[in-house]
């Protein structure tokens, strides 16, 4: 009986600042107030009218979109190589393709921006796809090599007893195998990149702005429901994209 | 007093709209080992987690030693359980996985360690004691997993088929060691698993089950010889079962029509009329020449050669199949395929089940 | 032996070299370069920066302040994720996936939009403050933004979640059947927990907290919203020196701090990992 108590506190607890947000980005107020008062579309009708808002989520999408086709072509092609293959140190080769879901991105954007100014990538576009291009490919490594681990590769060995070439074998048999895997990992990728904050605080140029600084920005001054609004529209895209994605990312991390 | 240790009296068990375990009633005599014998998902397991008060029954009373302990949680209930699983614990050497127990009953810390020793000895196990569970084979782990529940001397122990992770040859020899140990010490057992020969090898009695009821209850000969189910029948070794009716009955004889044609005199009761199968065992028949006396005929069908032994299928003229058994002796040459043989059914190893 | 599946890693390799290791050893290099304010990077070499940041009453105040946050960003993860973890071990089927759900919520939704959602909440007249002051409980509002207690509140929340998979894998690993044969050797259920329990989840406690205490001490968006200047944490300054000051050498060093801690951390828990399992 305490055990489900404290389990509900916490859970409420866990859920209460997206309640929070979806909530006020209703409220009539001129500023986010919870509970809200009143009811009005007025925000995101706001957020859907607004430029700068708009601007913010086209170049988000452009830097996710080249971001992840260069993360599911590396990611693949790395999840072949670790799952598929034998050579030394491929342990530790698996370790540093992974690190960087946990590394601190503070310091990889402290670091990039030095390297970045010094190679004249600083504020660039390029500069920014390369770094979002090295944090997303870990997560389609772990879909892909999910999607390789789940079939039997004596299917691969008896397309080659078949007759069929190294590359027939990969375009015919694995490739359709694992497509659920890379799709699902280009997804993730996109989405991992289309929230990405810090490193593109360092290595964002002058009118560069995503999404997510443009409302990091707007909460460091002073914040409107209009806010609440947009984060409201994150929030239902990840919900809807991401949490059939997450349960399986997890699902490999167990095994 | 009673004189039996353990007594189930119509144990139940539903979840949700299927009947795992359908009143089960069962007693054990002092020192008994009883195997509770059947296929998977029959509520065999189901039985004994009630009795260790792991899985609540819908309905009936279990008795230990005259108690009541239907309701009794399953840390006061003085059975020791060993796992098919042995559920050893992990992180602890095989000293304090047998010295446990001892501690959950706070009893002196010189009376823990030297019982302790004294089962850790009695396995066979004295020289590990300082060992973790994942560095020993897995007949040591099985031993261990005795010695943790022999150490309390419970009033009843639980085997939940706790053979069937080990090899062929060592099984054979738990088999025998388990059913040593247990009959030393003397404390009343129920053994559940689905394979017969461990039934009838280490258990005085047998409980067969099947669809969460006890189909027969006997000694292993009983159950072989005299089953009292066709499923049992089946279950038990191989049989012949041929479909027919009983025609007529008394004194504990009939008389039987197969479908398939012919009649036989078997042993059983039955109103006329009653549908049922005919049991015989596949050794029990016996083959010979066409034309002897009392022997019915038939044509052999298919013969394979197992280890020391010949097995036929024979079609009787009168219509029915039989398979048959039969030693290889000197000088005897195995019958071809085609070849017109006689067949002898014997009355008294005839059986009519009904069903 | 044959480098099997090699060439298949390379590209990434390469990538990661140019775009993640190449960087780094930049950073980790510049750390121990002079700067002068307004002349910016010189050529000569130095320990200074490091000396600076442990020496400087300060900055040794920020490292403390950001190793006092991820200890106690970790207790509290411990002692809240054990009963989820327990909670959703004991749970079978759509209950269970209700709950892993909620649990996993918070990595759902993006560092800014949940760290909104805290200062609305937090703020001196939000709902927490507004609820309690109506109650009657206390006179005036806690101060929750712009403290150290408003960031552990907003990154417990977010760091819960990994506590909880570590412990919840943990608890997965016990076979069922080890409870049932304490519970059939006498032990009672606080007993159980005690003995068995809580040391076979061990090494998802130490994970757990390895990885939770690492993310706390490099989280950056939640205290520079919540935090704000008045509680400069090591990421915090870290961002500050590189986009403000510009002082890339002394960035470097204090980012190299961060990250030595990170490293030796997982040494110690990889140690500990194997101790525990005894060979």
């Amino acid at each position: 009986m305490i055990l489900w108590l404290i389990v509900a506190l916490v859970g409420l607890y866990l859920m209460a600042p997206v309640l929070v947000v979806i909530a006020t980005s209703f409220t009539a107020t001129a500023y986010p107030v919870f509970p809200p008062q009143g009811f009005t579309w007025r925000w995101f009708g706001e957020v859907l009218a607004s430029p700068e808002y708009l601007a913010a989520m086209r170049f988000s999408t452009a830097l996710a979109a080249a971001s992840t086709a260069i993360a599911t072509v590396l990611g693949t092609l790395a999840a072949l190589g670790l799952v598929r293959g034998r050579f030394r140190g491929q342990t530790a080769i698996s370790a540093l393709f992974l690190s960087p879901i946990f590394f601190p991105a503070i310091v990889l954007g402290l670091a990039l921006l030095i390297f970045f100014n010094w190679v004249g990538l600083a504020g660039t576009f390029p500069g920014m796809v390369a770094a979002h291009a090295v944090l997303t490919t870990p997560f389609v490594i772990r879909m892909v090599s999910a999607s390789l681990a789940e079939f039997d590769p004596a299917v691969e060995e008896a397309a080659k007893n078949l007759g069929a070439s190294a590359m027939r074998t990969f375009f015919l048999v694995t490739l359709p195998l694992i497509r659920p895997g890379v799709v699902a990992g280009a997804v993730f990728a996109f989405i991992i990149s289309f929230d990405e904050l810090v490193v593109s605080l360092f290595l964002a140029g002058p009118g560069m702005q995503t999404l997510p600084i443009r409302i990091f920005t707007s909460l460091e001054y002073s914040s409107r429901p209009s806010v609440s609004a947009v984060s409201t529209l994150l929030i239902l895209v990840w919900l809807v994209v991401g949490v059939p994605l997450y349960r399986r990312f997890l699902d490999v991390r167990h095994t | 007093m009673t004189t039996y240790d353990l007594e189930m009296q119509g144990l139940r068990k539903i979840y949700g709209d299927s009947v795992a375990v359908d009143a089960v009633t069962l007693s054990l005599g002092k020192g008994e080992m009883v195997a509770l014998l059947g296929p998977s998902g029959c509520g065999k397991t189901t039985t004994l987690r009630m009795v260790a008060g792991f899985v609540e029954p819908s309905a009936g009373r279990i008795l230990l030693d005259g108690r009541d302990i239907t309701h009794v949680p399953a840390n006061q209930r003085d059975t020791g359980m060993v796992f098919q699983s042995y559920a050893l614990f992990p992180h602890m050497t095989v000293r304090r996985n047998v010295a446990f127990g001892l501690r959950c009953r706070h009893l002196p810390e010189d009376e823990v360690r030297r019982r302790t020793a004294e089962a850790i000895e009695l396995v066979g196990l004295g020289s590990f004691e300082e060992r973790y569970p994942r560095q020993l084979s897995g007949g040591q782990q099985q031993r261990v997993a005795l010695a943790r529940v022999l150490v309390l001397r419970p009033k009843l122990l639980l085997f939940d088929e706790p053979l069937s992770n080990l090899d062929a040859k060592l099984r054979v020899q738990m088999r025998q060691e388990i059913r040593r140990l247990q009959k030393d010490v003397g404390i009343t057992a129920l053994f559940v698993t689905h394979d017969q020969d461990e039934a009838s090898s280490i258990a005085d009695r047998i409980a067969v089950m099947n669809a969460g009821r006890i189909e027969q209850a006997g000694t292993p000969a009983e159950i072989y010889n005299e089953p009292a189910t066709r499923f049992v029948a089946d279950f038990i070794g191989t049989s012949n079962l041929i479909d027919g009716v009983a025609e007529t009955s008394g004194d504990g004889r009939m008389t039987f029509r197969a479908d398939a044609g012919g009649v036989f005199a078997a042993r059983g009761r039955a109103s006329t009329g009653a549908r049922g199968a005919l049991c015989i065992r596949p050794e029990k028949v016996d083959i010979c020449p066409p034309g002897v006396a009392g022997a019915r005929e038939g044509i052999v069908r298919r013969t394979a050669r197992t280890a020391g032994m010949m097995e036929y299928v024979v079609v009787l003229t009168d219509g029915p199949e039989l398979t048959v058994q039969e030693q290889l002796r000197h000088g005897i040459a195995p019958r071809e395929d085609g070849a017109l043989v006689g067949v002898v059914l014997r009355e008294e190893d005839t059986q009519f089940l009904v069903g | 032996m044959r480098q099997k599946g090699a060439a298949l890693v390379l590209p990434n390799f390469a990538w990661l070299a140019l775009f993640m290791l190449g960087p780094l050893i930049t950073l980790f290099v510049i750390s121990f370069r002079t700067y002068e304010a307004g002349r910016g990077i010189q050529d000569a070499w130095t320990i200074a920066h490091y000396v600076a940041f442990v020496a400087d009453p300060y900055h040794l105040g920020i490292l403390l302040r950001t190793l006092r946050l991820g200890i106690e960003v970790t207790a509290w993860c411990l002692v809240l994720g054990f009963p989820m973890a327990y909670g959703l071990s004991r749970l079978r089927g759509t209950p269970r996936a209700l709950l892993y759900f909620v649990v996993l919520l918070p990595l759902l939704t993006s560092a800014v939009v949940r760290t909104f959602g805290w200062m609305i909440v937090l703020s001196n007249n939000g709902f927490i403050n507004r609820t309690l002051i109506d109650l009657g409980v206390i006179d005036s509002p806690i101060r929750f933004m712009y403290s150290m207690l408003g960031i552990v509140v907003a990154l417990v929340q977010v760091l819960l979640p990994f506590m909880v998979l570590a412990l919840d894998a943990a608890l997965l690993n016990i076979d069922p059947r080890v409870y049932e044969a304490a519970r059939n050797l006498g032990a009672s259920r606080l007993r159980v927990f005690l003995q068995i329990t809580l040391p076979l989840s061990l090494p998802g406690i130490l994970s757990g907290s390895v990885l939770v205490f690492t993310l706390a001490i490099s989280a950056f968006v939640t205290p520079s919203l919540i935090g704000g200047p008045r509680v400069p944490v090591m990421a915090t300054l870290i961002y500050q020196q590189g986009m403000s000051l510009l002082n890339w050498p002394f960035g470097g060093a204090i980012a190299f701090v961060m990250l030595a801690t990170v490293v030796v951390l997982f040494l110690i828990a990889m140690r500990l990992a194997r101790q525990e399992r005894g060979t």
